[in-house]
């Protein structure tokens, strides 16, 4: 069964659904329904069980996301007008997930599959910028340090900050001019590393225009390549992500798309995030029919940068992305936005959090993304390393033991991220040599020390 | 009923974010001959608490807007009691999410900041064009304009504003505060920006401040 065919009836519904001003889309529709939902499924924060191990508590997140997605369903912004979805079109969705995808070409290519609760099966590791500006100076070496990494299966792109001194600014021709190079540098990095048929993950930035355009085998993203598509936060979509979805289906290619739940935001509290992002995860799938998705809790309110490692955050990605593994076959994607920057402890220790509870409830691995990718070139091959090695340790795990690790991982830097001034790290160029692309001997014995920390906490490393 | 019940309703109403009720205790209060700009007073110190308690994460966006709108008719009722040269003004502040971006949540929650603390809000929405921010400006009386981005690639259409305001030789008529996710001070002073707030807070802080100066407080 695909659900392919329905996407132009759900696109025709932002022409002909209900009328509804933004507002009180928002005020009116879709925050009284998400308090009672909380409330009617009686849904409670818990810090002291970041990682859930109570599946009625997964079965209710899970209920409670599909009334909201029934009840009040996704406004289009361009029109005005509510898609609303049936419950039978959201089984249908469900039963149509494929439950595995491949990415990539040749010997590179990487099979991802639908990993269940507690999965003994490896995750796979998307690794990357992740967003983060890149200069122009260490872009190609930046690629190549993740390239270079075993662990890390696929490319997530950065984002060049200027090209030949000029800034790259949104809508501009700049823009596409950027992004060819972005694309240039990573597959430069990819043959230096001998993958050359590696996939790339290409980040959402860029205009509308400018994904249509770097959507080419010869000098873009190729079809094997997977591409983003995001809903505005929250509940809502514009005809910019409806047409790119339109496009990466006829170009056939891979797409990724999210359910984010903004504590703090629109959602409010951590259950309404949970339920907010498990919505958005079902109305996307229905809309863009993605190949992998991912559900998570960003966190506004802690730092200028957003997060996901404080235990608010871990708790909401958790809940979500559990309660998707075990009602549908969903292949989940867990990222990193970390509030501290690389070559510190406290990042590599939030990334730590993040992969054992996520690799505990099913999802694979991506990111990272440090000092939420706002920083230009702080980011290297040594987040998703460290990503990667904690998760194939992890493993397997019971989410009663992942739990107690991620508890213990979290109280060394939960004050320190709620500081509102986490630790900034270091650039790239401080932090690796650039010559030979390898960590300085500061960043690995911040990777050793951490590294025992968590043997200490009785997870076993492979290698 | 007494000055103090009737500032007492103004208050729960607000509380409760209810923009019928508040209206109708704004009506009251002057059918029942209290000073509007006490009552007004009464409704900023209300809403200064709410905004405190979203900062302490005990009540969520959506209640803090629906305080807004709670708020603006409240104290519109009141206003128009008020002779205009009396009525007291923070500032007239045009708010907008930079072109190309169109993310509105950070955007909002300072536009909601900078009503419940007194400034006269025009939100101009997202994906604004440095020339709509100018040509809003120029049709409010801005004081302040405030431009939002929320993405590392729309950041530079910050500047974009400040060169236009410059090249169009209006700069000197307006304060421009720049914010969002990626922005930091030193970028606010780098592309000549009067100000910046890393939160909603700290914006009305900076918007206060500018006020002050501008007014040569």
């Amino acid at each position: 069964m695909s659900m392919i065919a329905r996407r132009w009836d759900f696109f025709r519904r932002a022409e002909t659904g209900p009328i509804i001003k933004e507002k009180d889309f928002i005020l009116r529709r879709y925050w009284p329904r998400l308090k009672e939902l909380i409330r009617e499924y009686d849904i409670r924060y818990d810090p002291e069980n970041p990682v859930p191990t109570d599946d009625t508590l997964l079965d209710d997140v899970f209920k409670a996301g599909t009334d909201l997605l029934l009840d009040v369903g996704f406004l289009c912004i361009d029109t005005s007008r509510i898609i609303t979805f049936e419950e039978h079109e959201i089984k249908e969705g469900l039963m149509s997930l494929p439950g595995e995808t491949t990415l990539g070409e040749g010997k590179d290519c990487v099979h991802f599959q639908h990993r269940e609760l507690e999965d003994k099966r490896f995750p796979r590791n998307i690794g990357g910028p992740t967003g983060t500006p890149l200069s122009e100076e260490y872009g190609t070496k930046i690629y190549q340090s993740y390239a270079n990494e075993p662990l890390v299966d696929v490319i997530y792109m950065g984002a060049p900050k200027s090209v030949e001194g000029c800034t790259v600014k949104i809508g501009s021709p700049f823009e596409i001019q950027a992004e060819m190079i972005n694309i240039a540098w990573a597959r430069t990095a990819l043959r230096m590393a001998g993958r050359s048929g590696m996939p790339l993950y290409g980040c959402c930035f860029p205009s509308l225009a400018v994904d249509i355009a770097s959507s080419s085998p010869e000098y873009g993203y190729r079809k094997t390549d997977m591409r983003c598509l995001w809903p505005l936060p929250q509940m809502k979509v514009n005809y910019a992500t409806l047409t790119r979805a339109a496009h990466f289906a006829e170009y056939g290619c891979r797409s990724f798309t999210a359910g984010e739940g903004y504590l703090g935001g629109l959602p409010g509290s951590p259950e309404g995030a949970v339920i907010t992002a498990v919505a958005e995860c079902l109305g996307t799938t229905l809309l863009f029919q993605p190949s992998a998705i991912q559900a998570h809790t960003l966190n506004n309110m802690y730092s200028p940068w957003t997060g996901e490692a404080d235990i608010m955050s871990l708790w909401g990605d958790f809940v979500s992305n559990a309660a998707l593994t075990k009602n549908t076959r969903m292949i989940l994607i867990l990222g990193a936005y970390t509030y501290a920057g690389p070559c510190t402890e406290t990042c590599l220790r939030e990334i730590a959090a993040e992969a054992i509870g996520g690799v505990a409830v099913g999802t694979h691995t991506y990111g990272i993304a440090p000092n939420s990718g706002l920083i230009l070139d702080h980011c290297t091959g040594m987040e998703p390393r460290f990503r990667g090695e904690v998760g194939h340790a992890a493993t397997g795990i019971k989410r009663e033991d992942a739990n107690e690790i991620v508890k213990k991982i979290n109280e060394k830097y939960e004050e320190i991220v709620r500081s509102r001034n986490p630790p900034r790290g270091k650039r790239f160029a401080e932090c690796y040599d650039t010559e030979t692309v390898t960590p300085s001997k500061e960043y690995q014995e911040i990777y050793k020390r951490v590294k025992r920390e968590l043997e200490d906490l009785s997870l076993k490393f492979i290698y | 009923m007494s000055k103090e019940e009737i500032f007492r309703k103004l208050r729960a109403n607000l509380l409760n974010y209810d923009q019928q009720g508040t209206e109708k205790a704004a009506k009251e209060a002057i059918d029942k001959g209290v000073s509007p700009l006490e009552a007004v007073n009464v409704l900023s110190e209300t809403a200064r608490e709410l905004g405190d308690k979203f900062g302490r994460f005990e009540i969520f966006l959506p209640e803090l807007m629906m305080a807004a709108d709670a708020l603006t008719a409240g104290v519109n009722v009141l206003r128009a009691a008020i002779p205009e040269k009396e009525i007291p003004k923070a500032g007239i502040v045009v708010i907008g999410t930079v072109k190309g971006d169109m993310h509105s949540i950070g955007k909002n929650i300072v536009a909601t900041m900078l009503t419940a603390s007194g400034f006269y809000v025009q939100d101009i929405g997202e994906d604004v064009a440095a020339s709509t921010f100018a040509d809003a400006a120029e049709k409010y009386g801005a004081d302040i304009v405030a431009a939002s981005a929320l993405m590392t690639t729309s950041m530079p259409m910050q500047k974009e504003i400040v060169d236009y305001f410059e090249g169009t030789e209006i700069r000197e008529r307006y304060r421009i505060i720049v914010g969002g996710a990626p922005v930091t001070g030193e970028y606010a002073q780098e592309i000549g920006a009067d100000g910046y707030g890393a939160d909603a807070v700290k914006a009305v802080e900076v918007a206060m401040n500018l006020i002050g100066k501008k007014e040569g407080k």
